[in-house]
């Protein structure tokens, strides 16, 4: 069976996403600038710089390298002066760069880092479970605070420090994300986007819902929304509407951007972007919103769709929820029952109980999900937040938050020093972050052990084809030309004064192309063409004509895609 | 199955119980135990933060929005 067959086959038995990714945008900053405003961009440029990769475009500038200012850290390049182009017509694109996705580079373990706007960003390789899920979400963090930690020697000299945490806001209405993605069938995507409004709706009151066990937590509120000392998450003062494409402002509880990252060709899959979630750091916080979303994407695609369990408005359940630590704010539900956020859970736990138990849930780990969720909600609803500090980000940012206050009364939630600690939390700095410490002192609950975080900082996953895109870029990572999730483009230099051949390997399945599939071509000494062959590559045309006709057409492309 | 046991073992540490709320009460003295040794165990990190001048890293921590 032809690899394409295959794909359409798996997706079109599917009901839980099989496969997904993640990406997190970095709060970054430098101190001890004599002006300490508006350093986010130098501060996402010098992190991105100590990060080892493969460009994603060959021809792009560096700019990690000899910069006037702090010599060896980073150049100041001329992207900035391009930033404009991006508006331009494709034909002229040469050297425009997308704000929203430079200086790409993979990493060895199929990973990738970028800048996104002012903000350095990781996402994850294509992974399997909720499971692998953690464990990469945690190596990235493991990657970042090294690539932190190396600049900082390099600022040192210059008395100023890289700051960098894992938060999704700054306290001051402004907000960038932690996205999770899930690979689903086309048609629950189509049902979800454009069919059918009750399973739309019936995501976004699970998504508002969720927040009990998935928010960061935060100290006071933003964006215009009434005044709290603290609230559960980190995004909720900004999602404005339930769905849309828009993921920078008026931002939807539900992101319907198409764009499935499974080649140019029409593909059975789909690509859910959700950009609701807040940046976990617990393990089981982590675990919960990937898995539990896997299960309740299953449940859709499956049509188990309950309308009892649809709020009237999710928009304002969120607002509602989201500033009430006490847990007994109710919101009503479009049947008019009102409930509150973990009670609501509770029906959708009801709801994937009898989705597994029937046999129909096709989720490998979903016991262990279920187990986990129901024992967190049964945490919650019995109000016991001291179960939960070691499993639940803003449950233990808010305890910290309140232990500092009772040490020292002079404190109120008013105090730059409690926004320090909130912000804090989540530094990678091993000093002032707070998780990091209560990590440490083995205060956090593991899901997965620090020795197998540490092995997918520079492993990539064998399940997906992370590993084949990982595998290649060990071996022939100097002849890339570019390359993007789904396809990497060669260099092949033909010596003399011969232009260089070119070649692409698609890559649209994201199942396929793993370790079991893919071993024998790529670990027996084969050369890149050979392996290009095997693979069936295409060769692309030359570049001096690429550059008389429509780039797209002829085989070039630019990274517009941000993450898996 | 590795981590269906370390899940196994999150949820039956103690904290809580299996099914909690739903068959015997158990008792939390020592959930309460854990979270003072837990808020204990991050005081260092705590009073590094607040010994330090949060008003600088307010202000150098302004950021533009994201996605």
């Amino acid at each position: 069976m032809s690899r394409s067959t295959d794909n359409a086959k798996s997706a079109t038995t599917a009901l839980c996403p099989p496969l997904g990714g993640g990406d997190l945008e970095f709060c970054n900053f430098i101190l001890g600038r004599g002006d300490e405003r508006d350093t986010a961009t130098e501060a996402a440029r010098m992190l991105l710089a100590e990060f080892d990769g493969i460009p994603a475009e060959s021809r792009a500038e560096p700019a990690w390298k000899d910069n006037r200012d702090y010599p060896g850290v980073y150049r100041d390049n001329a992207l900035f002066r391009t930033y404009g182009a991006w508006d331009r017509p494709a034909s002229d694109r040469k050297n425009a760069i997308n704000p929203q996705d430079w200086c790409r580079k993979f990493t060895l373990a199929g990973a990738s880092v970028y800048i996104d706007m002012s903000h350095a960003e990781i996402a994850i390789p294509e992974i399997r479970s909720a499971y692998d899920f953690v464990k990469y979400h945690h190596a990235m963090l493991r990657l970042a605070a090294g690539a932190q930690a190396s600049a900082n020697e390099k600022l040192r000299l210059h008395g100023r420090q890289l700051q960098v945490m894992a938060s999704n806001s700054d306290g001051r209405s402004a907000s960038w994300g932690a996205h999770t993605n899930f690979l689903i069938p086309r048609s629950t995507f189509d049902d979800i986007a454009s069919h059918k409004i009750h399973y739309l709706s019936f995501l976004a009151s699970y998504q508002v819902s969720s927040i009990v066990f998935t928010g960061q937590g935060k100290a006071g509120s933003e964006n215009n929304e009434p005044a709290v000392e603290y609230q559960i998450t980190q995004r909720g003062d900004f999602m404005q509407c339930v769905c849309g494409t828009q993921t920078t402002f008026n931002r939807p509880l539900v992101n319907l951007r198409d764009e499935a990252l499974c080649g140019r060709e029409s593909s059975p899959w789909a690509r859910l972007h959700v950009i609701f979630y807040d940046a976990a750091l617990c393990h089981v916080a982590n675990y919960l919103k990937f898995g539990v979303m896997q299960i309740v994407l299953g449940m859709i695609a499956s049509g188990r769709v309950n309308l009892k369990l649809i709020l009237d408005d999710p928009v304002d359940a969120l607002r509602a929820w989201g500033h009430d630590v006490t847990l007994t704010r109710r919101c009503r539900t479009m049947l008019g029952e009102e409930l509150t956020a973990v009670e609501l859970q509770m029906r959708f736990l009801q709801e994937a109980r009898q989705f597994v138990e029937c046999g129909e849930c096709d989720l490998a780990d979903a016991p262990s999900i279920m187990s986990l969720w129901e024992d967190t909600l049964m945490k919650l609803k019995s109000g016991d937040f001291h179960a939960l500090a070691g499993r639940l980000d803003w449950v233990l940012k808010l305890l910290a938050i309140r232990g500092a206050m009772e040490r020292k009364p002079r404190l109120t939630w008013d105090s730059p020093e409690v926004k320090c600690l909130d912000m804090c939390y989540s530094s990678l700095n091993p000093d002032d972050g707070l998780f990091w410490a209560f990590e440490r002192a083995g205060s956090t609950q593991r899901i997965v052990p620090e020795e197998e975080i540490l092995r997918a900082t520079t492993e990539p996953p064998q399940d997906s084809r992370a590993w084949t895109r990982a595998m290649l870029l060990r071996r022939f990572g100097d002849q890339v030309e570019s390359m993007d999730w789904d396809r990497i483009r060669f260099r092949l230099e033909r010596g003399g004064f011969a232009a260089p051949a070119f070649r692409t390997l698609e890559m649209p399945d994201p199942l396929g192309m793993t370790r079991e599939k893919m071993e024998r071509v790529l670990t027996d000494g084969k050369s890149l063409i050979e392996v290009l062959d095997e693979l069936g590559a295409r060769a692309d045309v030359p570049p001096s004509a690429v550059a008389q006709s429509s780039c797209y057409e002829q085989g070039e492309w630019y990274g517009s895609a941000t993450n898996y | 199955m590795e981590a269906l046991q370390t899940i196994e073992s999150i949820r039956n540490s103690g904290i809580g119980g299996p099914d909690a709320g739903e068959g015997p009460r158990v008792d939390l003295q020592p959930l309460r135990d854990q979270a003072g040794q837990l808020l204990r165990t991050g005081l260092d990190a705590i009073d590094h933060i607040l010994s330090g001048d949060s008003q600088r890293l307010l202000r150098a921590s302004r950021q533009d929005g994201g996605q």
